[in-house]
């Protein structure tokens, strides 16, 4: 491979990709910049030149460019992803429908439960308490996932449970969070793995909100992407 | 930090309703903020930030208050520290198997880990040659930034940030061919 093919061959992708994967740890961190001034760099609220110094900080120290990463997601991820698409009148009226059929349920469910003295468990209770150890990853683990068809599929809790599913590279790069998913799965967009060498794994986990209220978090699963 | 107004409260008089909700929204703060290997350590976090937003807690209104973005900054902080506790007992005791990407170098064999470090390296030493301003404009777009980002940041017009972008790129893909250095 000639010089001029070698340097064509770092895409962006690339350089980004092999950036975000030192994760060697420089110095004792003593002259890292604080945590505040990480993230008001990356807010953009940081005076012109401790920015700079700060900014020349990462590109040798990887673990304050991690934090700049994490700080740069927080802020860039204020406003979660929603995959469905709905809009926002959609939302709201389906929301009030709900919130309707919701009330009917409950008043037709407390003239049942009195009348016949009191229903058996709920399909939700075998699942609360447990800590989400009921929520395994269905993805085979020694299959690597097609980055054009990331499909991360895990247990289903009951009829009703609704997801929240945030996934990550290995070195805490952000990569995409979904919330209120009714299914259990998530399609992660091709674009949103940039960050993920061919090979790499991303690393992914999943709060389920059960019907009855209660929360469960599954352990941290990793995924190869091809 | 600052904090918003209001007087200073002992900590003993805090109700403990008022603790719970606070709790619960640092329990939040911290579950979006946590990156996946730290997943283990979010009870100690979240108790980090607790004490840490109790003991320096103010009033308004008669209730502790803290706005959304406060405690996010303080999650953020609590789990910066954590990070970089981390990364120092990492360099202490170096088979220590807490960091993922160790854990995933190892299973891809002792070629690819010196390949990796080599590249690191690489990147490293190429970023420090190029020109201050390159440096920075390329230093945030590798880190994920898009030119407009780098822009906001930087305070620079977009224009500009472009063109640094560009020639830095440019200089430190060849800086990396010069050494030799494959994707």
């Amino acid at each position: 491979m000639t010089r001029q093919a070698t340097a064509e061959a770092w895409t962006d992708e690339r350089l980004r990709a092999a950036f975000a994967t030192v994760a060697e740890v420089a110095g004792d961190g003593s002259t890292c910049p604080s945590a505040d001034a990480l993230w008001a760099c990356a807010a953009g609220s940081q005076h012109g030149e401790d920015c700079e110094a700060t900014i020349l900080h990462l590109t040798e120290c990887p673990a304050c460019a991690t934090a700049w990463r994490l700080a740069r997601d927080l802020q860039r991820d204020a406003e979660p992803v929603v995959l469905s698409g709905h809009s926002r009148w959609f939302r709201r009226t389906w929301v009030q429908a709900a919130a309707v059929a919701a009330t009917l349920a409950l008043a037709v469910g407390l003239v049942a439960y009195t009348r016949l003295g009191g229903l058996s468990r709920g399909p939700a209770a075998e699942f609360r308490g447990r800590e989400g150890d009921w929520i395994h990853c269905l993805v085979p683990a020694d299959e690597a996932l097609p980055r054009d068809r990331c499909r991360l599929v895990w247990t289903a809790g009951p009829a009703g449970t609704v997801y929240d599913v945030r996934v990550t590279t290995e070195d805490l790069t952000h990569v995409v969070r979904a919330l209120g998913l009714e299914q259990p799965e998530l399609v992660v967009p091709a674009e949103k793995l940039a960050h993920v060498p061919a090979g790499g794994n991303v690393v992914w986990q999943v709060r389920a909100h059960l019907p009855d209220g209660a929360l469960a978090d599954s352990p941290a699963f990793r995924t190869a992407v091809r | 930090m600052a904090l918003a107004g209001g007087a200073v409260a002992p900590v003993g008089s805090i109700a403990d309703e008022e603790v719970e909700v606070l709790r619960r929204r640092i329990v939040a703060a911290v579950w979006r903020t946590c990156p996946a290997r730290l997943t283990a350590q979010l009870e100690d976090l979240v108790q980090t930030v607790l004490t840490q937003l109790t003991l320096s807690s103010r009033r308004s209104e008669g209730k502790l208050h803290f706005s959304s973005t406060y405690i996010a900054k303080a999650a953020y902080g609590a789990i910066v520290d954590e990070l970089r506790r981390i990364g120092r007992r990492r360099e202490e005791c170096l088979d220590e198997a807490a960091d993922a990407l160790e854990i995933a170098s190892r299973e891809a064999g002792p070629e690819a880990i010196t390949a990796s470090r080599e590249i690191a390296r690489g990147i490293r030493d190429c970023l420090t040659r190029l020109v201050q301003s390159r440096r920075l404009a390329v230093a945030l777009y590798i880190q994920g930034c898009t030119v407009p980002e780098a822009a906001r940041v930087l305070r620079w017009s977009a224009k500009k940030t472009e063109n640094l972008v560009y020639r830095g790129l440019v200089d430190l893909r060849a800086c990396l061919a010069a050494k030799g250095l494959k994707p």
